[in-house]
């Protein structure tokens, strides 16, 4: 469902992500790890057509994301890293527009909203200027969104990050009741997000591909530890900085 | 559809900050204002609104559009929206396009809004309203043109107050170059360069805008604005696009 074919990005003389391929299908969550600085959100944000690669292809679906965007884009839903939303909008009318904007209409876009709000749990806050949310509402009211018209392939970027014990495990059981019909990526450097959900994982350093397996294979990398921690830390951590 | 959806959330936007309110104030304060004072309304003794009241636009506008299109993309950018529309199945010239007419629509509510001035006109005397309807329409042409200016401008610039201070720049620039002073010293500024004064001449935004003043709709006035507005909008969506480079 997307195919990341030799994918590079530079800015300047930085190499941000050096030559990546991925495919997911579906079914598939895939966590993309890696340190502050590896090209993770750059990766993402590359999917989601906000960045254009140096090099190679982006697929989604076998649409090409540069040469075929609203069809690639049809088929995607996009958390972006820091939940961004309308600060002067209500979240149902964030996700109305939202909604809109991905061909929606009357009462497709009224039962698609009201599916979204089930399933992210945003009744209390449906009313509420979304400047006046609390961090976990926010990044939940963004993860409607993108659930919105029900696309194949989900982009999250840190979907986790800011929220409560309680909301982490809500957003969790959501990706693993959608999983089976959907490819997944979750880019993360919340290491317990993929023993809960991911059922492979790329890691990146410098923006190369340093691991790519299922989180077993990822703890047998950890040189008897026996926790992705250490296999992460094995993977990422420079010997320069650690000596 | 995806236009009327973001020209309503635009206008929707507007009316919240309350920058829609605020502009359709200052707008008629200052048009009617103008008007009576420096325009000399009541001395001159005529029952025109073509040197009184129309005027002053060019140079209102030249202030007052630009605060209208400022936040267009430097509130994406700032809030982080911007990466949100791009991951939607939608064209950037259609967003570009619904944000513009939602701008224009609420420029154009505040030049409708003058209309008490037309009725004012029509009872102290017997005014040529088909000149009265000509300056409307090259007044909605200049800030058309002037808001699409605005538009590209907020798409280049990092922050509002830089929109706005780009965009005001090169509109009151438009307008002055029309000025019988400023025109009278281009020649001595462009020393043997007849072409760079004509250049800078024809660009103002004055000649076309006087024509509809006088009742007059010339063909090349009707040109110059759809190319400001046209070329202002496409580039807008040039530097939208160079951004994901």
């Amino acid at each position: 469902m997307l195919t990341i074919d030799s994918v590079t990005k530079t800015f300047g003389s930085k190499r941000a992500v050096q030559c990546l391929s991925l495919e997911v299908r579906a079914g598939q969550v895939l966590g993309l790890l890696g340190p502050n600085g590896a090209g993770k959100s750059t990766s993402m944000k590359m999917v989601s057509g906000f960045i254009r690669p140096s090099s190679g292809q982006i697929r989604i679906k076998d649409y090409d994301v540069w040469k075929q965007p609203k069809l690639a884009k049809s088929c995607l839903g996009y958390l972006p890293e820091k939940a961004p939303l309308y600060g002067d909008f209500t979240s149902g009318e964030n996700l109305r527009y939202i909604g809109s904007l991905r061909g929606l209409r009357g009462k497709a876009l009224a039962s698609e909203i009201d599916r979204v709000i089930a399933d992210c749990q945003l009744e209390p806050v449906l009313s509420q200027l979304t400047s006046t949310l609390s961090k976990g509402y926010r990044h939940r009211v963004c993860l409607a969104q993108s659930l919105l018209g029900d696309p194949d392939v989900l982009i999250f970027d840190e979907p986790t990050d800011g929220l409560d014990p309680n909301q982490k495990e809500e957003i969790r059981k959501l990706i693993r009741r959608i999983r089976a019909r959907k490819a997944i990526v979750v880019s993360t450097h919340i290491l317990e997000e993929v023993e809960a959900v991911c059922t492979d994982v790329v890691i990146l350093r410098s923006g190369e591909k340093v691991f790519e397996g299922s989180p077993t294979a990822l703890i047998e990398q950890s040189g008897g530890g026996g926790k992705i921690v250490d296999a992460f830390r094995s993977l990422t951590c420079d010997s320069v900085l650690t000596s | 559809m995806t236009l009327l959806t973001v020209l309503k959330h635009e206008l929707k936007g507007m009316f919240f900050v309350p920058l829609g309110w605020v502009y359709l104030f200052v707008f008629i304060l200052l048009a009617c204002l103008l008007s009576f004072t420096t325009g000399s309304f009541y001395l001159l003794g005529e029952a025109s609104l073509s040197y009184p009241f129309f005027r002053w636009h060019p140079l209102l506008y030249a202030l007052l559009v630009p605060a209208v299109g400022m936040r267009t993309w430097t509130q994406e950018v700032h809030q982080g929206t911007l990466e949100l529309l791009h991951a939607q199945p939608v064209g950037l010239g259609q967003i570009a396009i619904g944000k513009y007419l939602a701008g224009l629509l609420l420029v154009l509510l505040g030049l409708f809004l003058t209309f008490p001035m037309v009725i004012m006109v029509g009872v102290l005397g017997a005014p040529d309203y088909g000149e009265i309807l000509s300056g409307y329409v090259g007044s909605s042409l200049v800030a058309a043109a002037f808001l699409a200016i605005s538009c590209y401008a907020s798409a280049r610039s990092v922050s509002s107050v830089t929109a706005y201070l780009l965009a005001s720049a090169v509109c009151v620039m438009l307008v002055l170059l029309g000025s019988a002073q400023i025109e009278s010293q281009l020649p001595h500024m462009f020393p043997g360069s007849r072409t760079a004064v004509d250049l800078l001449s024809s660009l103002s935004v004055a000649p076309y805008f006087s024509s509809f003043r006088e009742g007059v709709v010339e063909l090349k006035a009707l040109v110059y604005f759809a190319v400001i507005v046209v070329l202002s909008l496409w580039t807008t969506v040039r530097c939208l696009k160079g951004r994901t480079a």
